[in-house]
């Protein structure tokens, strides 16, 4: 067993050991599987940069869409670190990276929103501001926001 | 014939004849002396049986403006509870107590099953979306039970003579609960709980 998985497997027996002793805190979170250290070669998601740069301008983008005055409030109250988390599987997953998405489709989580087209197209400048923020490649760039320009049906107007 | 018509109704007579109630009132303060609103109170009969649960026993906890609603339940082992969405947008409902474990997704527009909640104990709940959701269900296995408003009184209404354990404790502001026996005869009773800090 590698320290990380060692140390997160030790965190969850002590988050688990909370909720058990029954405390007023909140209860622990379903555990994710974290992507890949190595990006598998030739892949999109190398070419982004791997782990290492997809967290680093996911993080970006969604800090910026959570507290910009035009786009924040879908974010109202929403968990930020579970959004990232699902963000950077499933541009991992559909980059080659190899992850496995968890999350719900992309219809189901923006049912209810009413997203507007200006919002997604403002999140679509602010991820490639911050793409570029973390020297992500043109090419690259422009790979990714076509896969991600193909789920808009399924984000704005629901 | 008639003699069996008149056993049955003297049998049904015998058991509406009106049993001795009256409520007990349970004021429930911390160790600073403040009123404490969200605390539950339950009286688990001593030496004698709490009668069976109803088999179509339910609850509601609500999703409204990303909060539970109510934060703090007491349902009946036995309780099937709903979570409705008025919120209208997903919601990923969870819990990891040992009383009742489970996840249930909340989505736009679309009912999901109730969760029967069979065992006794605290659950804790949390939505896996929104972080700052918590909810706390206490699962009793008596029909007498309340909770506090900000009066922090809570009162239990037509609870029979007899004797009881009565439970009182407010997880959701991190009191520690105890109990203290009881004989309740048909004068409405009152008694006060001091919750100290702790789980």
């Amino acid at each position: 067993m590698s320290q990380p998985t060692f140390l997160s497997a030790l965190a969850c027996v002590f988050l688990a050991g909370v909720v058990h002793s029954q405390t007023a805190e909140p209860p622990a979170k379903p555990a994710r599987v974290p992507p890949p250290a190595v990006a598998p070669a030739g892949s999109l998601y190398a070419r982004l940069g791997g782990t290492p740069a997809v967290t680093a301008f996911v993080d970006d983008t969604i800090e910026k869409v959570a507290t910009s005055h035009d786009t924040k409030r879908s974010f109202d109250k929403v968990n930020l670190q579970h959004v990232k988390n699902m963000l950077v599987d499933q541009i991992c997953s559909l980059t080659g990276g190899g992850c496995v998405y968890t999350g719900d489709n992309m219809r189901e989580v923006h049912a209810g929103h009413k997203i507007t087209n200006a919002e997604f197209y403002q999140l679509v400048e602010m991820l490639r501001d911050s793409m570029r923020d973390h020297d992500v490649p043109l090419a690259a760039r422009n790979e990714l926001l076509e896969i991600l320009a193909a789920m808009k049906r399924d984000v704005v107007k629901l | 014939m008639r003699l069996r018509i008149a056993c049955l109704l003297a049998g049904a007579g015998f058991a509406l004849a009106p049993v001795r109630a009256a409520d007990l009132v349970a004021e429930i303060r911390d160790s600073l002396g403040n009123l404490v609103a969200d605390a539950v109170i339950y009286a688990e009969p001593v030496g004698a049986a709490a009668p069976p649960p109803r088999s179509d026993a339910r609850a509601t906890i609500d999703q409204v403006n990303k909060e539970f609603v109510p934060r703090v339940s007491v349902v009946r082992a036995g309780t099937q509870v709903s979570f409705p969405n008025s919120d209208n947008i997903r919601h990923s409902i969870y819990s990891f107590s040992p009383a009742k474990t489970f996840t249930t997704k909340l989505y736009s527009g679309r009912e999901a099953a109730p969760i029967l909640f069979d065992k006794t104990g605290l659950v804790v709940l949390g939505c896996n979306i929104h972080d700052k959701m918590v909810a706390w269900v206490l699962i009793v296995d008596t029909p007498w039970y309340a909770s506090s408003g900000t009066d922090g009184l809570a009162t239990i209404r037509g609870i029979p003579a007899g004797e009881y354990r009565v439970t009182a404790t407010a997880p959701s502001v991190g009191l520690k609960g105890y109990s203290v026996p009881l004989k309740l005869d048909a004068a409405a009773a009152r008694q006060t709980f001091v919750l100290e800090a702790g789980s």
